[in-house]
């Protein structure tokens, strides 16, 4: 019981900041291209 | 069977995501193989071909849909793939026990493999950060695991409950003490420097809990391998010499106060460092370790994988002595690899501490994270190396994905230097049109 709750825990924390950087990461590259325009 | 829905459901989130990005297929193998859930699954589930799938798509994702240059080829790069040619070699050629050799090479050189693919399809500071949480929430699956059966009085030497459910792998509780401690450097990275730190609810207190976590799970595995790691992390992880000192102090202080509320089992196991001459587990090592060094000494070019197996230190009561395994991943490699394979591992582990060191102190970049991710690798890489000393991990995944970190960082800066010159040569070119 733990252990499934443990695991599931762990990916669902880890698919939500994967989300996250994968965002974030988009922005940075925008906001990266419009100061090179700029 | 809750379990493997959850894994399956896990694995086809990277499998659908890959199509889009292919890294995430890397990623999402990098995950199986630290999480490592045939470790914990019954049949049939335990054979799900998630892993090899998820190793192919990654290389047909790179070729086909990926396609970005190929990686410069690092020294280390170039070491970790004659290192691979060599295991090979010492397998095929002339292991001394070629049934068992051959059955670690096939998971041996995926781990080598998995390091020399990362700087292919992991470049990119998203990319990078990806890989460091995929390793710190599949290993934070066994330290909580581990933290709260010990925790819920389950702790002790060989006794806790661990995710993997035999003594191998992350199963082993000295193995799982090191991981435990080498995932506090990535904790802190995560939570305090990278793209999705502002996400974390609660931030300091989150890794403060996690801190706590990780020590209830060293405290549970009773391995005296995780204090000595634990010691080599509070005198790298502080700089200047002074707090090095005021923090070496607090923790002996504090583990002082807290010695007499330690359970009995850990107190006890803990006292044999100190007797580590008449105590059999310690012992028995000291007794491995020389017989390498007599067995080299006669087959210089090692013995192939798993060659302890022929060195009858482990005295059974009903049959002939088995092999002692080395404990140790410079005695292991030195036994199974000889002094060629040996040499090109100590070049590859000194090749990965030196450049990341070197990374971590160049400030001078935009790009601020390099140096902290570089010092993440350079502290882990080092807590590796200080807990292989007790440890036979020479081959599984968590060294060679420290590796290829390096390798993609490393990739990181090389392509950021190229895009800069670029840049410097487009404005020189404008300015004598202009």
């Amino acid at each position: 019981m733990i252990d499934s709750i443990v695991v599931l825990a762990s990916i669902l924390v880890l698919v939500f900041l994967l989300r996250t950087v994968e965002t974030r990461s988009d922005d940075v590259d925008e906001s990266e291209k419009d100061s090179e325009k700029t | 069977v809750k379990l493997a829905v959850i894994i399956v459901f896990a694995n086809l989130y990277f499998i659908c995501k890959g199509f889009v990005r292919p890294y995430y297929f890397l990623l999402g193998y990098v995950w199986m193989a630290f999480l490592y859930p045939q470790g914990f699954l019954d049949d049939p589930f335990r054979g799900l071909p998630f892993p090899p799938l998820l190793g192919i798509l990654a290389i047909l994702g790179y070729i086909f849909v990926d396609r970005r240059p190929l990686p410069r080829f690092t020294n280390v790069f170039l070491l970790l793939v004659l290192f691979a040619v060599w295991v090979t070699c010492t397998t095929y050629l002339w292991a001394e026990v070629p049934y068992a050799a051959a059955v670690k090479w096939n998971w041996a050189i995926t781990s080598i493999g998995t390091s020399l693919i990362m700087p292919f399809l992991l470049r990119t500071r998203r990319e990078i950060e990806s890989t460091f949480l995929v390793v710190f929430f599949a290993l934070s699956a066994h330290i909580g695991t581990a933290a709260a059966k010990a925790l819920t009085g389950g702790g002790g030497y060989g006794v806790l409950a661990t995710l993997i459910r035999d003594n191998s792998y992350l199963g082993e509780s000295s193995t799982l003490a090191t991981v435990t401690v080498m995932s506090l450097p990535l904790a802190m990275y995560v939570g305090l420097h990278s793209l999705c730190a502002d996400a974390i609810p609660f931030r300091r207190i989150s890794l403060m809990v996690y801190t706590l976590v990780a020590v209830a799970a060293i405290v549970g595995t009773s391995a005296r391998t995780g204090l000595v790691a634990l010691g080599a992390y509070v005198l790298l992880a502080v700089r200047s010499f002074w707090k090095k000192a005021l923090l070496a102090a607090s923790v002996v202080a504090i583990g002082y106060a807290l010695l007499p509320y330690m359970p009995t089992w850990w107190t006890s196991r803990m006292q044999t460092i100190q007797t580590y001459e008449t105590e059999i587990s310690a012992a028995s090592r000291l007794d491995v370790w020389q017989w390498t060094f007599e067995y080299v000494k006669t087959h210089p070019l090692g013995g192939g994988f798993d060659v302890y197996r022929i060195n009858g230190l482990n005295p059974s009561a009903t049959g002939p002595p088995s092999g002692r395994a080395f404990h140790n991943i410079y005695f292991e490699t030195l036994g199974e690899q000889g002094f060629v394979g040996s040499g090109l591992y100590l070049l590859i582990l000194g090749g990965v501490l030196i450049g990341s060191f070197r990374l971590a102190k160049n400030k001078d970049g935009a790009d601020d994270w390099v140096p902290r991710a570089a010092r993440t690798i350079f502290t882990t890489t080092a807590i590796f190396a200080v807990g292989g000393s007790f440890i036979g991990i020479a081959s599984q995944p968590i060294g060679y994905a420290l590796f290829g970190a390096y390798l993609s960082l490393r990739q990181f800066v090389t392509e950021r230097a190229r895009e800069k010159e670029q840049q410097a040569a487009q404005h020189e070119s404008q300015a004598c049109q202009v």
